[in-house]
C-alpha cells in the first residue's frame, strides 16, 4: 500500500519559523491544499525542525525502560507469533504500520513539544508534565509497534518527517489544541482498526495502547478546559481517514514496506 | 432516562438463549473446559468444533451480561456520588466532570442494557430484587463501604478505583470476546471510560497516565473484587438483590 502525502519541498529543510514555502497538495484532502487546511484550522505556518532526529533520541527506550513504562508486561506482545493465516498476518502488518506512522507523529511532535519547553519553558506545570508524559508513552509505542511488525514477519515503515506550525512550540493552548486533534485521531484509528485484525495477540497489544491513547485524550482535554469526551461512546475511523489527517504533517511521499498490503 | 440521540442501537443478529440462566453457566463451564483442551493442540477439524462449541454455548452473552451489571454498578456509583457530602465538596469543574461522568455511564449502560434486550438475554435478576427500596427511593442494588460518599479524598478514591477495575475488565476480556460485533461496541465504550479515569486521576493529584499500555486483568478477578466491595454479581443470578 503506497501512501501518497505531501509533496517534499526542499525550501522546507531550511524553513524559518513564521514562513511558508509552497503549498503541500494533499491528494486525500478533496484537493485541499496544507496551507489552506493549517489556515481553517487556525494554526499558523509550518516548520521543520533541523534536526529531525535529536528531539527524539532523549526519549528512545530500552526494554527495561518499556516495562517499567507499562508497569508490567506489554499485553500481546511477548506472545505474539504469526499463527494466524498468512493472509491475515499480511493484513495486520499493513494495520501496524499504518499505526505506526500515527505513532511516529504523536512521538515526534510530543519530543518537539517538550525540547521547546525546555529551551523557552512556554508550558506550565501541569502542561510540561503531560508533555512529557506523552512524549514517554508515544516513544514507547514506536519501539513496540515496530517490535511487534518485526515479529510477525514483517517490515516497520521508516519514521517520514515532520512539520508542524510552529506556533504548537509558542502557545500552550497551541500545543494542547493540536495535541487533541492527534489523539483523537489515534483513538479512532485504533478502534476502526480493532475488528479487521486477526491476531489475537495483535488485538490484545493495539487495545492496551487504544485505551492509554484515550486516556491521553481526556487528559488533554481536561487541561484545555474542553469536555474530557464529547460523546458517550468513542467514534472509530477508518486507516485511510487517520492516514490522510496525519498528511498535513508529512513532509515526504512515504512507500509502506512491500508484503504489507 | 430519556433516549440520548448520541446512542444508536446496535444491530446483531438474534440469538437464542438456553432456558435457565443457572444451567447454561454449569453447560458454559463444562464447555469452557473443552474448549480449553481442545486449544493446547487444535487441527482444522478441532478448530471448526471449536467454532461450533462457542455458537452453542454462547460465551458471549455472559460477557455482555457481565459488562451489563457493571456499568449499572458505575451508573448507581455516580448518581449516588452527585448527592453525597463528597460532591459538594468539589470544586466547580471537579463537579461538572462528575456530572458528565454520571451522564455517560448511564448511556453506557442504556447501550448494553439495549443490546441484552435485542438479544432476548435472560435478565440475571428478577423484578422483586430490584424493585427493593433504598432511602435515596431507588432500587436498593450495590452496597458500598461506609464514609465513601463522605467527603471529596474518599470519593475520588473509590471512583478512581471502581474505573479502574471496570477499564482493567474490559481489557482483560478482549480474548473472551467471541462476537467481533460486540468487539467494537466494548472498545467504543472503554475508550470513554479511559478518559474519565484520566481526569479523574488528574483532579486527584495523580499521574493520569502512570503507564504507557493499559492493564488487564481477568474479569474473573475483577469480579471477585467488586463483589466484595460492592454485591456485584458479574452477570449471574441474583440472590438478595443487595445488602443494607
Amino acid at each position: 500500500m503506497k501512501i501518497r502525502l505531501a509533496q517534499n519541498t526542499p525550501a522546507m529543510d531550511n524553513a524559518t519559523p513564521g514562513t511558508m514555502n509552497g503549498t503541500m497538495p494533499n491528494a486525500m484532502s478533496g484537493g485541499m491544499t496544507t496551507e489552506s487546511r493549517m489556515n481553517m484550522m487556525g494554526l499558523g505556518p509550518m516548520i521543520a525542525s533541523p534536526n529531525l532526529n535529536a528531539p527524539v533520541e532523549q526519549f528512545g527506550a530500552t526494554q527495561a525502560s518499556m516495562m517499567r513504562a507499562s508497569g508490567g508486561p506489554i499485553p500481546g506482545l511477548r506472545e505474539a507469533k504469526p499463527t494466524t493465516s498468512a493472509q491475515g498476518i499480511t493484513n495486520d502488518i499493513a494495520i501496524l504500520n499504518s499505526a505506526l506512522v500515527l505513532e511516529h507523529l504523536e512521538a515526534e511532535f510530543y519530543a518537539r513539544v517538550v525540547a521547546a519547553d525546555q529551551a523557552r519553558s512556554f508550558l506550565q506545570g501541569r502542561q510540561r508534565n503531560a508533555a512529557v508524559t506523552l512524549a514517554r508513552d508515544e516513544a514507547a509505542h514506536v519501539l513496540n509497534v515496530s517490535e511487534m511488525i518485526v515479529k510477525l514477519g514483517g517490515a516497520p515503515i521508516e519514521k517520514p518527517p515532520f512539520q508542524f506550525p510552529a506556533n504548537v512550540f509558542l502557545s500552550p493552548i497551541a500545543f494542547l489544541q493540536l495535541a487533541v486533534e492527534l489523539e483523537e485521531n489515534g483513538v479512532g484509528a485504533y478502534l476502526g482498526a480493532a475488528p479487521m485484525v486477526a491476531n489475537k495477540d495483535v488485538l490484545n497489544f493495539a487495545a492496551s495502547i487504544y485505551g492509554i491513547e484515550a486516556r491521553h485524550t481526556g487528559l488533554i482535554r481536561f487541561l484545555l478546559g474542553d469536555q474530557i469526551a464529547p460523546r458517550p461512546l468513542e467514534q472509530p475511523r477508518t486507516i485511510e481517514e487517520a492516514v490522510a489527517n496525519a498528511a498535513p504533517f508529512i513532509v515526504k511521499d512515504i512507500v509502506m514496506p512491500a508484503g504489507t498490503g | 432516562m430519556p433516549n440520548d440521540p448520541m446512542v444508536s442501537p446496535l444491530v446483531f443478529p438474534p440469538v437464542t438463549p438456553p432456558q435457565s440462566a443457572l444451567s447454561r453457566r454449569n453447560f458454559l463451564m463444562g464447555a469452557a473446559l473443552c474448549a480449553g483442551g481442545l486449544m493446547l493442540s487444535r487441527t482444522p477439524a478441532q478448530a471448526d468444533i471449536l467454532d461450533t462449541l462457542n455458537k452453542i454455548f454462547l460465551l458471549d452473552p455472559t460477557v455482555l451480561g457481565y459488562a451489563h451489571e457493571m456499568e449499572e454498578l458505575e451508573k448507581d456509583f455516580f448518581a449516588r456520588a452527585r448527592e453525597s457530602n463528597g460532591y459538594m465538596q468539589l470544586d466547580g469543574r471537579e463537579r461538572g466532570l462528575f456530572d458528565l461522568i454520571a451522564r455517560q455511564d448511564a448511556a453506557h449502560f442504556q447501550v448494553l442494557d439495549m443490546e441484552r434486550k435485542r438479544r432476548r438475554a435472560t435478565p440475571s435478576d428478577t423484578l422483586e430484587n430490584r424493585n427493593r427500596s433504598s432511602s435515596l427511593g431507588r432500587p436498593r442494588f450495590f452496597r458500598y463501604p461506609a464514609g465513601v460518599f463522605d467527603n471529596r479524598q474518599n470519593l475520588l478514591r473509590e471512583a478512581i478505583s471502581l474505573k479502574e477495575n471496570v477499564i482493567y475488565a474490559y481489557h482483560g476480556a478482549v480474548d473472551l470476546v467471541r462476537d467481533p460485533s460486540l468487539l467494537g461496541p466494548a472498545a467504543a465504550i472503554a475508550g470513554v471510560e479511559s478518559r474519565h479515569l484520566a481526569a479523574l486521576r488528574e483532579i486527584a493529584g495523580l499521574d493520569p497516565v502512570p503507564t504507557s499500555y493499559e492493564g488487564q486483568v481477568s474479569p474473573q478477578i475483577i469480579g471477585q473484587r467488586l463483589g466484595r466491595r460492592y454485591g456485584f454479581q458479574g452477570g449471574g443470578p441474583r440472590n438478595n438483590g443487595g445488602a443494607q
